[in-house]
């Protein structure tokens, strides 16, 4: 018992950042068990959310969108393809998220990591339904479009997921693809920028992960709160507000409560966004 | 068409895509009646905008943040730069530490065609010559069995030669910030020739018309020029005059990265 | 670049050596090795080089082959001009790191630099007689480079071998003619004339640059490094110039130091002024290269006649 009480007063005599390093878990249960985060915020709260559109000129849409620490931009390129031969009307909307040594330590140079490739995989499907493929078509069966979406995160701060889908959303509201004509006797397309169309989202995507660290669950994680959190709920509504998306991962089994706050967050968290974006 | 690479590790899309043929005017001729098409002078530079340290406002404690980092614009170029180190290198000198730069263009950063995933030859070269340009600034018998790295990414790029002098800007801003010991900042700018004109600081319509281009790199207090790269042809006494003024205008860059990390010391430490 | 460990009292002695003015092997800052150049022996090519740049027998050892092919065109491509594509690889029989991976960096290093000085309007080349046929076919002409020994100096012997390579150069005659097809639509077609003798060369590889690095060793520069020169070089600048005396790329190596502006035009002056001396040595060399092209072959029972008389 002695022992105990002068290895609790050895650890609360260290400074918080060493503490910090030495005992993740012990140091954010401190601040959990009392109802808040290390950083302040109530459990249900998400970090500040910034989203610009247009931020990059040389690609047809962009978007820059910053929750928190974690920044990302997406920039959307417009190219001409011919269409698979199975979707003969449709174009290609093809996402990559790039997580570079730059944004944050953890990755490193060269091949995409596991989690870069998880998250673009994910997303691609997500907005598979998001877009209308067909309004991509510029000649049926010969030349469609095909949007190349790419996510390059600069600042990691935990939550990627909800940053890209964002982003995402913002870039294509931002595109202004051109109108193309298909020379069928060259086999050229040519495209006048001056007549540019808005692309209509068939729905926007709301996005809202949560994370269970210990036995909290909490809203939006930061990056030191992800590495201790054994799941994470993704919950992504449309602007119906019915439910586009839902994904858990992790070891840990979840309840349904967990799943329904979970789902009520995320409303509220959608009509907040609803309004920046 | 082009064949797009197929990568097994990312979405891929249809194996062959092209830009379209743009029949509209597209962005303005770049030399008109003598005049530059955004109303610049001859030897005026595009506006610099640098923030160093994260890009929010919350200063967090991580672990795996890097140790310095910077964010750079001229004119429509955006580059984002984070430094690491010194850390445990791979190469372990017992004299003198190592300095690696790693390049990269994000896909949409070029006016032209969308760039693939895989680094290309001439983002591999343009960062041995950041490597060239930044290593003779760095005190690194200071930093022995140490490395320093630097990730540099072009968000938005507007001019092959302004842009590598722009990320030479930033690289110095980061390791700045990084607290990494520098002799000096290193300055970057560069310069086109148009019908035996020099004009500086370029920006992709510039220089695609341009005969020839060059850009300086230069540690001001030191006196020194840590890279000079010229390409297109030139009578001699053109490439004098143009180091000349280049190194002139590094020294204006310098003045503005100078004021910027300083007033990034006196903020409130972020 | 592969480079040597030297002692300190090594170094310490080519340093001191070269701010006297005395180099290792005897010359003078200014001077070149010995220059060994061979055309004409790779036959399945379009044109080829080997030059040597060094002593005894023993050098930096570059090998280029020039070939040409015809290429579709494609929208968004030059229109009425050819195209030239060049790629350098160092073998590993160079240097044990150019093994596997190891020679990638290089790789890229020498390949820019030469795609800068040779790879398009800047070389002297005229593109614009490599197209066949605009908007329809073109010559594209591959430059691949093989380093088969490193020892200093190896973007000199590059731009030498490819600009000898260039000017022996000879591309089969094309003939276009219009055809009218069945539907009353004129289009033009091109032939091939497949005869060894009826060849033309390059127009404009005469005014091909050259290229030479200076070396700052101390306070001084020299000109074509050698190996040891190179362990103790705190940075270079390779000047390529045309033979109308024009600047084609400047461009600096070299990771521990820069340079003093007054020394960099120190430099560039002097590259122009050794311009000439270099194009006659060159000259001299390739004629006498040239004269040896049909000889060879002649003499098949020689062996090695790769070698000989390298």
């Amino acid at each position: 018992m002695d022992m105990d009480d002068t290895s609790e007063q050895q650890q609360v005599a260290f400074a918080m950042h060493t503490f910090e390093r030495i005992h993740h878990t012990e140091f954010q249960r401190r601040f959990l068990s009392q109802n808040t985060r290390h950083d302040g915020r109530a459990f249900s709260q998400f970090r500040a959310t910034h989203v610009t559109k247009g931020t990059v000129s040389t690609a047809q849409g962009s978007s820059t969108v910053r929750i928190g620490n974690t920044t990302v931009v997406c920039g959307i390129k417009a190219e001409v393809s011919e269409p698979d031969v199975k979707t003969p009307n449709e174009g290609y909307l093809v996402t990559n998220v790039e997580l570079s040594p730059m944004c944050s330590a953890r990755f490193r140079p060269g091949a995409p990591s596991d989690e870069a490739q998880v998250a673009s995989e994910h997303i691609h499907r997500l907005f598979g339904k998001a877009v209308d493929l067909a309004t991509l078509c510029i000649e049926s069966g010969q030349a469609v479009w095909s949007l190349s979406a790419d996510i390059v995160c600069l600042k990691y701060d935990g939550n990627i997921l909800d940053t890209a889908i964002l982003a995402l959303v913002a870039a294509l509201e931002d595109l202004r693809l051109p109108e193309a004509q298909l020379d069928s006797a060259t086999g050229v397309v040519s495209a006048d920028r001056t007549i540019a169309r808005q692309l209509t989202l068939r729905k926007r995507l709301f996005p809202a992960t949560f994370a269970l660290v210990d036995t909290y669950l909490v809203a939006d994680a930061d990056d030191a709160e992800e590495q201790l959190a054994t799941t994470s709920v993704l919950v992504v509504l449309d602007d119906s507000g019915r439910l586009a998306n839902i994904w858990k991962r992790g070891a840990c089994p979840v309840s349904n409560e967990t799943i329904h706050q979970c789902i009520e967050s995320a409303v509220e968290r959608a009509e907040t966004i609803s309004k920046t974006l | 068409m082009s064949a797009n690479i197929f990568d097994r590790r990312r979405v891929n899309g249809p194996p062959r895509s092209v830009e379209p043929l743009y029949t509209d005017e597209g962005d303005v001729k770049p030399f008109t009646n003598g005049g530059r098409a955004d109303g610049r002078s001859l030897d005026q530079l595009r506006p610099i905008f640098i923030k160093t340290g994260p890009l929010a406002v919350q200063p967090t404690f991580s672990p795996t943040a890097p140790s310095g980092s910077a964010y750079y614009e001229q004119g429509k170029i955006r580059i984002s730069c984070a430094v690491y180190g010194p850390r445990q290198g791979r190469k372990s000198n017992p004299r003198m530490g190592s300095f690696d730069c790693d390049f990269q263009y994000a896909p949409f950063s070029c006016s032209w065609k969308r760039r693939p995933h895989i680094k290309g030859a001439d983002e591999k070269e343009i960062a041995l010559i950041l490597e060239q340009a930044m290593a003779p600034a760095i005190r690194l018998e200071a930093y022995p069995k140490a490395c320093i790295d630097a990730f540099v990414t072009v968000i938005e790029s507007d001019g092959k030669f302004a842009t590598i002098s722009a990320a030479i800007n930033c690289i110095s801003a980061a390791l700045a910030d990084a607290g990494i010991e520098l002799y000096d900042i290193v300055a970057a700018c560069s310069m086109s020739l148009n019908a035996s004109q020099w004009v500086s600081d370029c920006n992709q319509a510039e220089e695609d018309v341009s005969q020839c281009s060059l850009f300086v790199s230069r540690m001001p207090s030191a006196d020194e020029i840590t890279y000079l790269l010229q390409q297109g042809k030139t009578m001699p006494d053109q490439t004098d005059r143009a180091v000349q003024t280049c190194s002139n205008s590094c020294a204006r860059v310098y003045a503005v990265l100078s004021r910027y990390l300083q007033a990034s010391m006196e903020q409130p430490a972020s | 670049m592969a480079s040597l460990i030297l002692s300190p009292a090594e170094q310490d002695f080519i340093i001191r050596g070269v701010e006297k003015g005395f180099r290792g092997d005897g010359r003078g800052s200014l001077d070149r090795r010995e220059v060994t150049l061979r055309t004409g022996m790779i036959s399945q090519a379009n044109g080829s080089a080997r030059c040597r740049i060094g002593s005894l027998g023993v050098g930096t050892d570059i090998l280029v082959g020039v070939k040409a092919e015809v290429n579709t065109w494609a929208a968004g491509e030059p229109e009425e001009c050819g195209t030239i594509v060049c790629n350098v690889e160092c073998s590993p029989s160079a240097a044990q790191e150019f093994e596997g991976r190891g020679a990638d960096e290089i790789n890229v290093e020498l390949t820019q630099l030469l795609d800068r000085i040779v790879g398009g309007e800047q070389s002297g080349l005229d593109l614009r007689k490599l197209c066949i046929i605009p908007r329809q076919a073109y010559w594209v002409l591959h430059i691949d480079a093989l380093v088969l020994d490193v020892k200093g100096g190896v973007a000199d012997a590059l731009v030498w071998a490819t600009r000898a390579a260039l000017l022996a150069t000879k591309l089969p005659r094309v003939v276009v003619e219009s055809v009218t097809d069945d539907s009353g639509v004129a289009r033009a077609e091109f032939d091939v004339v497949d005869d060894a003798e009826d060849q033309m060369g390059l127009e404009g590889a005469r005014d091909l640059p050259l290229a030479a690095t200076f070396n700052q060793i101390g306070r001084r520069y020299v000109v074509d490094a050698s190996e040891q020169e190179e362990a103790v070089t705190q940075a270079k600048l390779t000047v390529a110039v045309s033979p109308k005396m024009e600047i084609c790329a400047i461009q600096k190596g070299g990771m521990l130091k820069g340079f003093a502006p007054s020394l960099l035009s120190e430099i560039t002056q002097t590259a122009l002024r050794i311009a000439k001396e270099e194009f006659a040595r060159f000259d001299a060399l390739f004629a006498e290269a040239s004269k040896h092209n049909g000889e060879l072959d002649e003499e098949p029972s020689t062996g090695s006649t790769f070698l000989e008389p390298f």
